[in-house]
């Protein structure tokens, strides 16, 4: 078998387990419901915590998201995989946060803490860069710049680029979770890195 | 396509990078940087752009995912406790109607207890069974009944006209006729696509024949994508068959989801029939495909075919 369709049949078996995990949730069945949430809540937690950089919003999302899901799970009719209808939900969520945030003249990225002022992204677990100062301080300035670059996008421009780049999510499927064509979000994915380039400049030598 | 020049090029780098070019952008793309030293530079420059998105990539804050999960089993568990609680309280809300109105609640209870005399009536007959069945048949379960009309006849009491559903439980083998003939029956419930994406699966399973295999082709024309890719999955044990491998050209032709078009394309070229003559019908699909397909891998793969039967790639 080719690499191609190794991908669509193991793609067709993800959705075949959670076809059965669907089902049997909607006849009730709590195990199958929690197996169903394990299966995406990573990923829509990383989604919403990227999206919000608050844990408190992301938090929220995550708990508002999967009681909609399970309230609404009966009438989920595999129009689309649940992956879709998940991420609509969630995204929508991420979305009334981030115009919210807006309407409130944008949160501060900054808070204070006991040691002083720090900016919110810097709250978040520090991976790679551990015992290397130099490279902890380049990728300290790295993730200040990006993260500014990041705010200057637009809503949907940047859900677009996180479901793409951190989410590993095809275009197409970027497309029916936001309720847009496959090009749309071309369009809109294309916009985003053509800010994310000129905004990151001397960075990207 | 817009020319291809260095500009072009230099916009679209960042799709290249995702893979989200059509085939012929990313031909034309890779041709020019083939020849291009300083679009071969902006590629690099590019590759580390994405890299450093890469570097920042935020994990969670330890302990958040697992604080989610318990805050979700909380209000979950708590969400459970309260339809109980509503549940009661309608309850004593429906005898506080009963006190106050009684006449609301007597007619449908002289509606009830017909109903009832009918169920009861029909527990008591019994239930043909065919004898020598291949299968297994519970004892006849409730009935589900629906009060369609109910008309006064003028003494105080009520005609009603019932829909009766009797439920029955029949196990047995997928492979057993009259039990495949209900599952195909249920694969084309129209209102239900959980239930027919069941019973696709419960086919695709079964030993092959003539009944599953007109559901399984059938199945391919469903409106579900999820239903379609386990038809076309059920189908490979009978790839080499002629009627299967025209629903496979058509599908190819016409279906709008690429996984089922990769799949098709996989079976008819996994399992090329032996007779040269036949398979020559799949060469004009084939070419047909040529000039609309716009998937990357299907494309390569016809390309390939055709190239072995050393037919055109091109239609004129």
């Amino acid at each position: 078998m080719t690499g191609a369709s190794v991908a669509v049949a193991q793609s067709a078996g993800t959705r075949a387990d959670d076809f059965a995990l669907i089902r049997a949730a909607q006849h009730g069945d709590q195990v199958a419901f929690e197996q169903l949430v394990r299966t995406y809540d990573q990923s829509v937690l990383k989604l919403a915590m990227n999206l919000l950089r608050s844990n408190e919003d992301a938090s929220d999302v995550y708990q508002e998201a999967f009681l909609r899901v399970h309230k609404n799970l009966h009438s989920f009719r595999f129009d689309c995989s649940f992956h879709t209808w998940l991420y609509r939900i969630v995204t929508n969520l991420c979305l009334d946060h981030l115009r919210k945030r807006k309407v409130r003249k944008e949160e501060s990225a900054v808070v204070q803490t006991g040691d002083g002022t720090m900016d919110r992204l810097d709250t978040l677990m520090e991976e790679r860069a551990d015992g290397d100062p130099e490279r902890m301080l380049l990728t300290g300035e790295l993730k200040h710049k990006i993260q500014n670059v990041l705010n200057e996008l637009t809503p949907r421009e940047r859900m677009v680029f996180e479901m793409r780049h951190y989410q590993g999510m095809r275009l197409r499927a970027i497309g029916e979770v936001l309720g847009t064509t496959e090009e749309a979000a071309k369009n809109c994915l294309f916009r985003a890195t053509q800010k994310m380039r000129s905004g990151l400049g001397a960075f990207q030598s | 396509m817009t020319n291809v020049n260095c500009e072009w090029v230099r916009n679209y780098l960042p799709l290249f990078l995702y893979h989200e070019l059509s085939f012929e952008e990313e031909e034309a793309l890779q041709t020019h940087i083939g020849t291009c030293a300083s679009c071969q530079l902006a590629l690099a420059t590019e590759r580390r752009l994405h890299e450093t998105f890469d570097s920042v990539d935020r994990q969670l804050p330890v302990g958040l995912l697992s604080g989610c999960r318990e805050q979700l089993a909380a209000q979950l568990a708590a969400g459970q406790a309260r339809p109980a609680a509503g549940w009661l309280g309608r309850v004593r809300d429906w005898f506080e109607t009963i006190r106050l109105t009684p006449a609301l609640v007597l007619r449908p209870a002289g509606g009830l207890a017909l109903i009832a005399v009918g169920y009861f009536g029909a527990r008591l007959m019994p239930t043909a069974q065919p004898e020598g069945s291949p299968f297994m048949a519970s004892v006849t379960d409730p009935v589900v009944t629906r009060v369609r009309r109910v008309e006064p006849s003028g003494t105080g009491t009520f005609q009603l006209v019932l829909e009766e559903t009797r439920q029955r439980i029949v196990s047995g083998s997928p492979d057993d006729k009259q039990i495949q003939q209900w599952l195909i029956s249920a694969a084309s419930e129209p209102s239900d696509p959980g239930l027919r994406g069941e019973m696709i699966e419960i086919l695709s399973n079964a030993a092959p024949n003539d009944l599953t295999k007109q559901a399984l082709l059938q199945a391919l024309q469903d409106s579900n994508d999820g239903i379609r890719l386990r038809a076309v999955q059920g189908l490979k044990p009978l790839a080499r068959e002629g009627d299967v491998r025209r629903a496979l050209a058509q599908v190819l032709l016409n279906d709008p989801n690429n996984g089922m078009r990769t799949q098709a394309i996989d079976l008819l070229t996994e399992n090329q029939q032996v007779n040269p003559i036949r398979e020559n019908e799949m060469i004009g699909v084939f070419q047909d495909l040529m000039g609309r397909e716009q998937n990357h891998y299907i494309r390569m793969q016809v390309q390939r075919q055709l190239r072995q039967v050393k037919a055109s790639t091109e239609v004129y």
